[in-house]
């Protein structure tokens, strides 16, 4: 029997942020003890398709001091909520909290007791998205670097197959080969830099590098076409992606899934004409959860694609990371589980990643890109 | 419709019973199947991925006292541990060894337990005792879903079940893969809306 049971007790199990956890512990003394320190903490942890993450929230000590025998004790408390992450119901990745209590009694083993708690988004001066969240930076540039290394790994082998094939169809077959793999490798450059021939570089801005929960995406595009032409389409795609990173056997191993997808056609004037500007805005309402969120083996992201499909040419594509997270403005309208979207789409395949998650080229959302258009916009936006 | 504090209230369940869980709580679950391992003896552990090999090296380290278990990295295929404090190795993916390391393994450590994907008495130097992990019986395959399911449990009363159905399905998909086989349930087990078998 331990020297004492404790028990959690929470006024609400479900709160937003900024709103005080309240209730009281409640200590049962089996035996005379000395407790060092009966504290209370809250604690976050994730669980799913990836490893656990997990981490701590606000701390408080409650009592310090002697217990009697047959003592019933009870603490009245009020621990703040936590900056984040928030609780979250995904398909991969779920975000639970509780609230443990712990009595430190010196050679034994400490009694312990938790109670559950979800934790909604509320207006907060800096939201946590986790231990590994960084606000959108410029672009991962490791992902050119192994294109480009995967491409001379496919040259150098092909050189060598021609090198010891004897016979010269064979040589042949592994010049194609070789060719293909370089050129598959490298589309994407050559894609952007062919789209870029005939629209220069568009010019975006995010407007809203962070969005509240269940807000507004808003962005701003301008193009202007190095020669008149038609543009099939031109869209943005906003998309939610979970990460989860497991270890299998001898592999890290990293599962995606797209939680949220949704894209909107950009009224850009489909006839563009050499040297004027065609300006587009875009604005999605997103869903109010999931909330950005990056830890050690889970993460959730939040990009913008922008997709302007040039007739009988390659596409132009660029994909733009930014936050959906609440800031101190935040004004909550619904409960945010009752938004999730339930049924998300197919899962894409597992793939063996080095120990980093491996993520698509994406770019800064703050950042507007470098124009080498000297006068090219004063001010792009405006009409 | 009320909703749920956790995620899979509903279910009765605290997490998902078939996503990733921490290796310490992975061996709490496992399911020995093992005769039993004499000081001296060196056995070893042969089976494809998915079949349990470093699930039963986890559970014994729990069950045998002074054991400690090592996973050997592909980076540093060697053995790190010291036999000082320890009495039974189980080495983990040990056919990554060279003759040489797996030798010198067999010499410091009285007791050992090798998980493997081949067959390691030709370069043992040493005589193993060998296990086969291959095939999969329906009551085997149900006990370990049985006490995944369990352990996530989150109050008293009912818990979901895989079906028979289930795992028959499974055992003519994966053949004795669980791990491949968890991978569907988990599956199942997110689109479960309310309390009932698993069904696939």
């Amino acid at each position: 029997m331990s020297s004492c049971d404790l028990q959690v007790i929470l006024d609400r199990n479900r709160l937003r942020q900024g709103e005080p956890l309240t209730g009281e512990v409640r200590v049962a003394v089996n035996k005379e003890v000395h407790c060092k320190g009966l504290t209370l903490e809250s604690q976050w942890q994730t669980h799913g398709r990836g490893e656990r993450d997990k981490g701590k929230g606000p701390k408080r000590l409650l009592f310090r001091g002697k217990w009697r025998p047959h003592e019933k004790q009870a603490y009245r408390f009020s621990l703040p909520t936590a900056s984040g992450p928030c609780s979250y119901h995904g398909d991969l990745i779920n975000v639970v909290w509780r609230l443990q209590a712990r009595a430190d009694i010196p050679w034994a083993l400490d009694p312990k007791a938790a109670a559950d708690f979800a934790l909604e988004p509320g207006p907060v001066r800096e939201y946590y998205a986790g231990p590994e969240f960084k606000p959108p930076s410029p672009g991962d540039l490791s992902h050119p670097f192994v294109r480009i290394f995967i491409a001379m790994v496919a040259l150098g082998l092909t050189l060598l197959f021609v090198y010891l094939w004897p016979s010269s169809i064979g040589r042949w077959i592994s010049i194609l080969g070789g060719l293909v793999i370089v050129l598959g490798v490298l589309y994407p450059f050559f894609r952007s830099w062919l789209a870029q021939a005939k629209i220069h570089k568009p010019i975006v801005m995010i407007e809203t590098p962070r969005v509240d929960p269940g807000g507004v995406f808003k962005m701003r595009v301008a193009v202007q076409p190095r020669r008149s032409l038609s543009l099939n389409q031109a869209s943005v795609r906003v998309a939610a992606v979970e990460s989860a990173q497991y270890i299998q056997g001898t592999q890290t191993r990293t599962v995606r899934q797209t939680v949220f997808s949704k894209a909107m056609p950009l009224d850009l004037v489909q006839q563009l004409r050499m040297g004027q500007t065609a300006r587009a805005r875009a604005e999605i309402q997103l869903p109010a959860a999931p909330l950005s969120f990056a830890a050690r083996h889970n993460r959730i992201d939040w990009s913008a694609e922008l997709h302007l499909d040039i007739p009988n040419w390659p596409d132009w594509k660029k994909e733009y990371l930014f936050t959906a997270a609440p800031g101190p403005g935040f004004r909550p309208q619904a409960p945010a589980r009752e938004e999730q979207p339930r049924r998300p789409a197919p899962r894409e395949p597992a793939e063996a990643t080095s120990p980093r998650v491996a993520r698509r080229p994406v770019e800064t959302a703050q950042a507007l890109d470098p124009v080498d258009l000297d006068g090219f916009f004063d001010d792009p936006f405006e009409g | 419709m009320m909703k749920c504090l956790l995620p899979f209230e509903h279910l009765n369940l605290r997490w998902n019973p078939f996503g990733c869980l921490p290796l310490d709580q992975l061996g709490a679950l496992a399911l020995i199947d093992l005769p039993a391992i004499r000081p001296g003896e060196v056995w070893q552990l042969i089976g494809d991925k998915g079949h349990g090999k470093t699930t039963r090296l986890l559970g014994l380290v729990r069950r045998l006292p002074r054991a400690i278990y090592e996973y050997v990295s592909p980076e540093r295929p060697r053995v790190r541990s010291s036999p000082r404090g320890a009495e039974v190795l189980l080495l983990d993916e040990a056919q990554r060894l060279s003759p040489r390391r797996l030798r010198r393994a067999l010499r410091r450590f009285e007791t050992i337990v090798l998980g493997t994907h081949e067959d390691l008495r030709p370069r043992a130097g040493r005589a193993i005792r060998t296990q086969v992990l291959e095939g999969m019986s329906r009551e085997r395959l149900a006990r370990i879903f049985e006490r995944r399911i369990e352990h996530a449990r989150l109050g008293p009363g009912r818990l979901p079940r895989v079906s028979e159905g289930a795992l028959d399905v499974l055992l003519e998909r994966h053949g004795a893969d669980v791990r491949a086989m968890e991978g569907v349930l988990y599956d199942a087990i997110q689109r479960m809306e309310e309390m009932r078998d698993v069904e696939l």
